[in-house]
């Protein structure tokens, strides 16, 4: 009796273990939301941080400073796209070095494990998409697409595997789940056509799910796929006359909701855009003409069931001429869809560039929108602005 | 996450399964009046190892496979738990075979219907989830609660501390 009483204690530790292990195992998927990263500015030098904010302590500090870009090599603004691995406890930034290589900053949160530099190289003439829509992230791995193959980069050792796709493939990550977008050759009359399907991680082989020839553009359109993998939204139409294709991937060969992004007040350009946390709205960056040299930047908020499209304006940008990018302002939304948060940094005139301030200081900032509010509050937390520029002085 | 009736559950896939799979684990403990044997301790064991591989994604998955490694993890959880408090909340026997027959049917129902019903069903589906899931939350910490009850009751009956 004694010894059936001892066991049963014991694997009732072992119970208790078991649900503590799974407690931890499952926490441990899923960044808190408690942080944002956002690219921002050494204000010494002028170079790019990465930056993180806390959203508990309302604070926000530098994780990584870049050196000053030679603008031999970049004439436009230099992009970082900074992303989070699935559980947290590491910040993965991007950027191009040179021509042909991307290197991949792997920073640990915790002091545990050292900062790793990656370099991927061999991206030929290739401009991979890392700064148009986020790579996914599956485990410690990082999935790259490029023009004619998408490559997985070990994130730990810097190992590579690559599988030849042919058609500009666009990869979309969704918890574990990784989508691809990709064009395929005309048939027939068929022209414009566009496959979706799911990329397996281990293997990189892609399982088709469905194609359509609705985008009406002759590369890959963007897309994003809802968190319940229910719904694909595809950027079609042209500029200036952009909507939103929603699919249902449980009925593919259905037709396609338009979701029109224009409004009443003008046409609109749009640039990324994610789904709700239920799948029922669509944000999406909107850029509109106000006047000749004046654009109004912000988020169009698009109900999937047709309702009216809401507008939440964040700032104005003049254009001196050259269009302000609509992809330099990206979103993106918590995880318990409560808050979308997106930065102007690359909207402001570029360090060291001699032009008129495309951007008002006081719009340099974090955007923070409180979608559980009716009134979509926007919280600003400012971003330092670039020092001045470096004045040449003759020697006299 | 599921989103049955497109409002997202508010559990993951895995833990819904877990939870859901633990309410319904108790239920059918409770009512069959379970006393487990080692075979059954060996088996709901399994149960417990299965989330190594699964819960920490040492093996691709999709969310079938996660809410089913959940329901069966959560059902071998509350086997473990349910062993001290078991013969005191109810005069518990060993299984029977009928017992056993009517356990495995429930756990197989459950198996069955959990995933099915975040996959295809509407509002009414995710309310019955939620409560589900949250039953089987508040019956783990009922259990762990009686379990650290009793550990402290021996523990002040221990002869070191009598004497």
């Amino acid at each position: 009796m004694a010894s059936t009483r001892t066991r049963d204690a014991m694997l009732t530790v072992v119970g208790f273990a078991a649900w503590l292990l799974y407690i931890l195992g499952c926490a441990s998927f899923s960044p808190d939301d408690s942080k944002v990263l956002f690219p921002s500015n050494d204000p010494k030098t002028g170079g790019p941080v990465v930056a993180m904010y806390d959203r508990a302590a309302h604070t926000s500090r530098a994780l990584l400073a870049l050196p000053v870009p030679d603008p031999k090599n970049n004439s436009d603004a230099f992009y970082v796209r900074s992303l989070w691995t699935p559980d947290g406890s590491r910040v993965v930034s991007m950027w191009i070095e040179g021509d042909h290589a991307l290197r991949v900053m792997v920073l640990p949160l915790t002091p545990k494990e050292p900062a790793r530099l990656l370099a991927v190289a061999d991206l030929g003439n290739d401009v991979p998409s890392p700064f148009l829509m986020p790579p996914p992230i599956v485990g410690s791995r990082l999935f790259i697409s490029e023009k004619t193959q998408i490559r997985r980069v070990d994130l730990e050792s810097g190992a590579e595997e690559k599988k030849a796709v042919d058609g500009e493939p666009l990869l979309v990550g969704v918890g574990n789940r990784i989508y691809y977008g990709r064009t395929l050759p005309d048939e027939g009359t068929r022209e414009n056509r566009v496959e979706f399907g799911l990329v397996d991680a281990n293997t990189l082989g892609l399982t088709p799910m469905f194609e359509t020839s609705e985008s009406t553009q002759s590369d890959t359109p963007f897309f994003a796929v809802s968190r319940d993998g229910r719904r694909l939204g595809v950027l079609a139409g042209k500029e200036h006359a952009r909507q939103v294709l929603v699919f249902e991937t449980s009925t593919p060969s259905a037709p396609p909701r338009r979701l029109s992004l224009g409004t009443e007040a003008g046409p609109i350009d749009a640039g990324e855009f994610q789904w709700s946390r239920d799948g029922s709205t669509v944000y999406c960056v909107f850029r509109k003409e106000v006047s000749d040299d004046q654009y109004q930047f912000g988020v169009l908020e698009v109900p999937v069931d047709g309702k009216a499209v809401r507008q939440i304006p964040f700032f104005r940008v003049s254009g001196s001429g050259e269009n302000p990018d609509v992809f330099a302002l990206q979103v993106d939304v918590s995880h318990d869809g409560k808050t979308l948060a997106a930065a102007s940094t690359y909207l402001q005139t570029p360090f060291g560039k001699k032009e008129a301030q495309r951007l008002k200081p006081e719009d340099l900032a974090l955007y923070f929108v409180d979608l559980s509010r009716q009134d979509r509050r926007i919280t600003k937390v400012p971003i330092p602005p670039l020092p001045a520029p470096p004045v040449t002085m003759a020697r006299q | 996450m599921w989103a049955p009736g497109g409002t997202l559950l508010p559990f993951c896939q895995r833990c819904t399964g877990f939870y859901a799979g633990a309410a319904v684990a108790l239920v059918l403990h409770l009512g069959l009046r379970i006393r487990p044997t080692a075979r059954f301790l060996q088996v709901h064991g399994g149960f417990l190892m299965l989330m190594i591989p699964f819960g920490y994604h040492w093996v691709p998955q999709d969310a079938l496979v996660r809410c089913l490694s959940g329901v069966l993890c959560g059902t071998g959880v509350v086997s473990f738990l349910w062993l001290l408090p078991g013969p005191r909340i109810c005069l518990t026997e060993f299984l029977s075979r009928w017992r056993l027959i009517v356990y495995t049917a429930g756990i197989a129902v459950a198996l069955a219907a959990i995933p099915a019903s975040a996959t295809w069903g509407g509002q009414d589906a995710r309310y019955a989830l939620v409560g589900l899931a949250t039953c089987g939350l508040g019956g783990l910490a009922m259990l762990a609660a009686a379990n650290a009850g009793l550990g402290l009751t021996s523990l002040g009956r221990a002869p070191g501390r009598a004497q």
